[in-house]
């Protein structure tokens, strides 16, 4: 009898593959069939669809249906085929003309009572939609608020198998403004976005730590926060996406993305307004870190895009997950390869380690005796040594918090004057960068940007030292014999500082300052 | 010695002493130790037979005095801007070198060279191929000195002399270089621009006329001279044969004091020094009191010239902003000194904020005055060797570091 088609869409990593789900309903033993290397969920789909289509008034024939996935070689999972199917069959039996699905994109989960139940990374199937001209765009109800961002008059949200049928007829009048009403205008509505109940006045004292944060957020630094048990390293951690700047358009939307395709966004939430925040336990493995499985699913360090990653306890962490992180690092992205594709998600993120200073966390304490042996402590050090600290350009010890520091504290800055200096910090980067007409180094990337070129007469140059700095590099490049990395890490931790201070030129203080917080593979970080 | 010092050289006479013997007949100017220059300038053969000269050296001044015009190297020298003066100007010490020269060529101003003659003086030398940690303490040891108002003395040949200029014109210091070719020409090369430094806030001296090359044989003769315009001579570094050991010999000859700065151990380029010590020569603990020990052992005061000694007012010299920051430094050392503290105590304690401490704090570790003494903690380095502090606009002074960073990760 009847033919139809409908847009469904396939998520693959991060992002939305379209997939065109084919409906031919012919006499014959009435049964279903789906082609197309469903796996087991996607089969299941058909006793969904039965019964939500009884349930909807629209009982299926007693024919042969076949459903066909195309392209026919991508493996299909998930039930976010069900409402496609269910529409094309349903168009295919002639419950609804064959016209009405042109240019219609359907996703949803469908329950036995014909209510449609949400899926993951609607927001990537919105942007797919989007490119390819979709006329419209049928969602569960709750998720049009993310998906309307990207399509903001062709997204539907559809509540019952009953309700797509209606709109498809025209019945009902369908689509979603966008909150707000309003395009572009997120920034201003994120402006606010430091999370009121993680206020860095909370923090008491480790003032040298908290400019060490200021400095890490205003230039993307990975920072490693050294010192004892209750010194205060996590809850600083915490406190850092509130310093970065709040997040744009652009990132938020690729935040959404990550997020909603990981089922990690609760419904109606619409963009992300907050940096990521992500505090994996030491035991976590190295696919769950940095993506892995079959398919591919974004791991830890993706899940941090645009925001933070916090590795607490870092040196407890297996040597193979640390040395995975060498690539996100480095380079933004992880590439995870399996058989049946390769995949890359972004991951630029801000990394803060934290450590203690040995396993028992009093080495170098003032008060308390520490019981590991010199080689322990070296050993314990030594496991963050190689892959992961090279790559990272900062480095503040925090010294043990006495009780009486803890108690007679002065009111320090809050996270909004601070992230107002970051804010200004990286607007006069983004100025100079453009006067000095180059590439501005991934910053309208945000956390995270791209790692500059490490040749010193390049950073002298684009880095600006003035006369009395260079000398002081010199010296400090001659006494300490750095390595290549630390001394340029050095210059670009600098740079930011002046930055910081709205300074064109990097002065002496600014270098004497990213010497203070500098890295330079001591293995003892105390005494 | 003697009864000629006191009484003026007669210039003309001097100059044509420096022309005409500056060429290598030594018996001549050895009479100026005994004989003003215009006496010798006059003297028959006969005469100087009689004062000693062999009847060949003799002969052979006479025929080139002779022979010698002042008009041409006059115009030679007012068109390199190079003045004269004679022996007599150069102070008594150098009329007590075993051959005194007839007098020096001078670049620079009349008035800096005045200053500096009025000047408590020290000399610093050491190996052309020094290392790191000698060429910051030359510039630290140079500035100390200039700010206790002594003027400094080196030969502007690579590694320790000029770094001493450098220290010296940074602190806004008076430096005179003694060269071993004539006072216009422009040796080592590389040393162009520092040259014009000190032609400019200093003056640069020779016992050669104008033009004269560079030879081999001329620097040892210059580092008499570098020895008998010095009070005192500070050795910084001088590897087994430095040349830098002649001065001293010079120095020792004169009864001048041979201050050394030990280094390393197992340092190749501070060999000399440390046999200088093993010999008696003064060790330098450290630059705070190394201009006590210069004052102490010169002879500056006996020749009535002022020396200041108040320590604060080596420290208050200097910029405007190494200024404030070196009063946090000197806060920072204050406090540490009654024990060690982490940054956030000191910037509590400080008026200055926690990046003025910790940007302090680092310069300070880099010197090696200070080390980490725990998480995030700072103490006194215990092992200071060298105490000293930063140099005007920004410079650095490292020491030891090699084997305090080897303690320090052990």
């Amino acid at each position: 009898m009847g033919m139809a088609s409908v847009l469904g869409f396939a998520l693959v990593g991060i992002n939305a593959v379209p997939v065109r789900v084919e409906a031919h309903v012919r006499p014959g033993i009435p049964g279903m069939t789906v082609v197309g290397l469903p796996d087991a969920a996607v089969r299941e789909a058909k006793e969904r669809v039965r019964s939500a289509a009884l349930a909807s008034g629209c009982p299926l024939p007693a024919q042969r249906t076949t459903v066909s996935l195309s392209p026919g070689d991508l493996r299909k999972e998930g039930s976010g085929f069900d409402l496609a199917v269910a529409l094309a069959v349903l168009a295919a039996a002639g419950f609804l003309p064959e016209a009405c699905l042109r240019g219609v994109a359907a996703v949803g989960e469908l329950a036995l009572d014909g209510s449609v139940r949400g899926v993951r990374g609607v927001i990537s199937m919105a942007e797919t939609s989007r490119r390819m001209g979709v006329r419209r765009l049928l969602i569960p109800t709750g998720l049009g608020a993310e998906a309307a961002e990207v399509l903001p008059n062709a997204a539907c949200e559809v509540s019952t198998l009953r309700h797509a049928l209606d709109i498809c007829l025209g019945k009902v009048q369908g689509g979603v403004a966008p909150p707000g009403g309003r395009e572009g205008g997120s920034v201003s509505r994120m402006a606010g976005a430091v999370r009121g109940d993680l206020d860095l006045a909370d923090i008491a004292g480790q003032h040298q730590a908290k400019r060490a944060l200021e400095v890490a957020a205003a230039g993307a630094h990975h920072l490693l926060m050294v010192g004892s048990p209750g010194s205060g390293k996590t809850m600083l951690a915490r406190r850092l996406p509130g310093l970065l700047t709040p997040l744009d358009r652009q990132e938020a939307l690729d935040v959404t993305r990550i997020w909603s395709a990981a089922g990690l966004r609760s419904e109606s939430e619409g963009l992300a307004m907050e940096r990521p925040f992500r505090a994996p336990h030491h035991t976590i493995s190295r696919s769950a870190l940095i993506g892995g499985g079959s398919p591919p699913r974004p791991g830890e360090v993706t899940l941090a895009h645009r925001g933070v990653l916090f590795l607490d306890e870092a040196p407890e962490f297996s040597r193979d997950a640390l040395e995975a992180l060498r690539q996100p690092l480095e380079e933004g992205r992880v590439i995870v390869g399996r058989k049946a594709l390769t995949l890359e998600f972004p991951s630029r993120f801000v990394l803060v380690g934290a450590m203690n200073p040995c396993p028992c966390g009093f080495w170098g304490h003032p008060t308390r005796a520490c019981r590991c042996s010199a080689g322990v402590v070296r050993r314990y050090q030594d496991q963050l040594s190689g892959p992961l600290l090279d790559r990272i350009d900062l480095v503040v010890e925090m010294p043990p918090l006495s009780l009486l520091a803890l108690t007679g504290r002065e009111a320090g800055e809050s996270s909004a004057i601070v992230q107002r200096r970051v804010v200004a910090a990286r607007a006069f980067r983004a100025v100079r960068e453009q006067a000095q007409r180059h590439e501005p180094a991934g910053w309208e990337g945000g956390a995270g940007g791209s790692r500059p070129e490490h040749h010193p007469a390049v950073l002298e140059r684009r880095y600006q030292l003035s006369r009395e700095a260079v000398e002081l590099l010199h010296a400090f490049a001659g006494s300490n014999l750095p390595g290549g990395r630390t001394y340029t890490r050095v210059l670009s931790v600098s740079r930011t500082i002046a930055d910081l201070d709205q300074s064109d030129s990097v002065r002496c203080e600014h270098l004497a300052e990213a010497l203070a917080l500098r890295v330079d593979g001591r293995a003892m970080w105390a005494a | 010695m003697g009864g000629v010092s006191g009484e003026p050289d007669e210039p003309e006479a001097a100059l044509g002493l420096a022309c005409v013997v500056g060429l290598g007949s030594s018996p001549v100017l050895e009479l100026l130790r005994w004989h003003l220059s215009g006496d010798i300038w006059r003297a028959s053969a006969a005469r100087l037979e009689r004062w000693g000269l062999s009847r060949p050296v003799a002969a052979r001044f006479v025929a080139r005095r002779r022979a010698w015009r002042a008009q041409p190297v006059r115009e030679r020298m007012e068109e390199t801007g190079v003045r004269f003066v004679p022996l007599s100007e150069l102070g008594t010490a150098a009329r007590c070198l075993a051959v005194p020269p007839a007098g020096a060529f001078l670049v620079g101003e009349e008035e800096t060279w005045r200053a500096i003659m009025t000047r408590p003086r020290v000399t610093i030398v050491g190996t052309r191929r020094s290392t790191p940690y000698g060429r910051a303490l030359a510039r630290a040891a140079a500035g100390r000195f200039v700010g206790a108002g002594v003027a400094v003395v080196s030969g502007l040949a690579f590694g320790v002399d000029v770094e001493a200029h450098k220290g010296a014109l940074a602190t806004g210091g008076l430096t005179l270089a003694v060269l071993g070719c004539g006072p216009n020409v422009t040796y080592p090369r590389a040393h162009a621009a520092i040259r014009e430094k000190v032609r400019g806030q200093g003056v640069i001296l020779s016992e050669y006329p104008p033009d004269t090359p560079p030879a081999p044989w001329r620097f040892p003769a210059r580092n008499r001279i570098m020895a008998a315009l010095g009070d005192a001579v500070l050795v910084v570094e001088a590897g087994e044969r430095s040349g830098a050991l002649i001065t001293v010999d010079e120095a020792l000859s004169l009864g001048r004091s041979v201050l050394a700065v030990p280094g390393p151990l197992g340092s190749e380029a501070s060999r000399g020094c440390h046999r200088l010590i093993a010999d008696g020569a003064a060790i330098v603990e450290s630059l705070d009191l190394l201009v006590k020990e210069y004052a102490c052992r010169s002879r500056t005061d006996r020749e009535g010239r002022g020396l200041c000694l108040s320590p604060s007012f080596a420290v208050l010299r200097g910029t405007e902003a190494e200024g404030r920051s070196g009063t946090v430094e000197r806060f920072i050392q204050e406090a540490l000194a009654q024990g060690p503290c982490s940054v956030d105590q000191l910037a509590q304690a400080a008026a200055g904020g926690v990046r003025e401490v910790s940007a302090a704090l680092a310069l300070m570790e880099l010197r090696g005055e200070v080390v980490r003494a725990g998480t995030g903690v700072y103490a006194l380095n215990p092992w200071g060797l060298l105490q000293s502090r930063a140099q005007p606009g920004g410079k650095v002074v490292v020491g030891g570091m090699a084997w305090r960073r080897k303690r320090r990760s052990g």
